[in-house]
């Protein structure tokens, strides 16, 4: 009788304890995640995307075309 | 906006390989890695013709298409570029692409891939511009200094083209003009006969 007692208040005692150490692991439910569509560039963005709209270098790259094209 | 491509003249090609030089010079690729190549065809024989390859920057690209782990973008200009934090080096690209451009230079034994290599159009990578960063994943940027690659600037015959494919298209017609006769890139007299025709 004494004996069952003891089995049942240890395997209480034991599922209190792991409840307990379970909770411990549980993260901050403020992870955000990041999900991207499939075929989509997920990497750094590339500074020269911005300056490649910039018409002074639209400019130069023609006209260094221009220049290095045309026959001597 | 422009639409950067290349243009290799194959009447003025004269296999000097100063293009592959001056791209490996410039961007410092490594042994075994080559982002341009001039390919012969019928070489030895009369007529033959030469034509400089590397990346043609497609509109489309196959390479983009398959990549497993979307590394690839496309500048406002269409050229394409890659990730090489994002590359795993499996090889899909290269086996997508119809001109064989991407190159994985081998770094460890066993034949290991490493990180996919491709020309970009001297236009360098996802980094900041002209850093030394950018410079050893990529090669050099002349794009972002208003430059256009380093392999066309330097062709001595003006056979290899780059740049806005709208004045590119323009300059071959009229050399074709002035040569007199239709374009034999791309294989006019073959697909429509002969090419004095119209």
């Amino acid at each position: 009788m004494t004996n069952r007692f003891l089995r049942r208040t240890a395997i209480a005692t034991l599922a209190a304890v792991f409840a307990v150490a379970v909770a411990g692991c549980y993260e901050s439910p403020n992870v955000t995640v990041t999900a991207h569509a499939p075929g989509q560039y997920k990497g750094k963005v590339d500074p020269l995307l911005t300056k490649l709209k910039a018409p002074e270098l639209q400019k130069q790259l023609k006209g260094r075309l221009a220049e290095a094209a045309a026959d001597r | 906006m422009a639409r950067m491509k290349f243009l290799c003249d194959a009447e003025r090609c004269i296999e000097c390989n100063g293009c592959v030089t001056a791209c490996k010079n410039v961007n410092e690729v490594p042994w075994g890695v080559n982002r341009r190549r001039v390919v012969t065809l019928n070489d030895g024989l009369p007529g033959e013709k030469s034509i400089s390859v590397a990346c043609m920057h497609c509109t489309d690209a196959p390479c983009a298409a398959v990549c497993p782990t979307n590394c690839f973008y496309t500048t406002v200009d269409g050229i394409v570029l890659h990730n090489k934090d994002l590359c795993i080096g499996c090889g899909y690209c290269f086996y997508a692409c119809p001109f064989g451009a991407p190159q994985y230079p081998q770094q460890e034994a066993f034949g290991s891939r490493g990180k996919m290599d491709k020309c970009t159009f001297c236009a360098g990578g996802p980094e900041e511009d002209n850093s030394e960063v950018e410079f050893k994943k990529y090669g050099a940027n002349r794009i972002a200094q208003g430059k256009l690659p380093a392999c066309a600037e330097m062709c001595a015959t003006k056979s290899l083209l780059a740049g806005d494919g709208d004045i590119v298209a323009e300059i071959y017609r009229k050399r074709v003009i002035s040569r007199s006769g239709r374009p034999q890139t791309w294989g006019w007299a073959q697909a429509y006969g002969s090419a004095s025709v119209g």
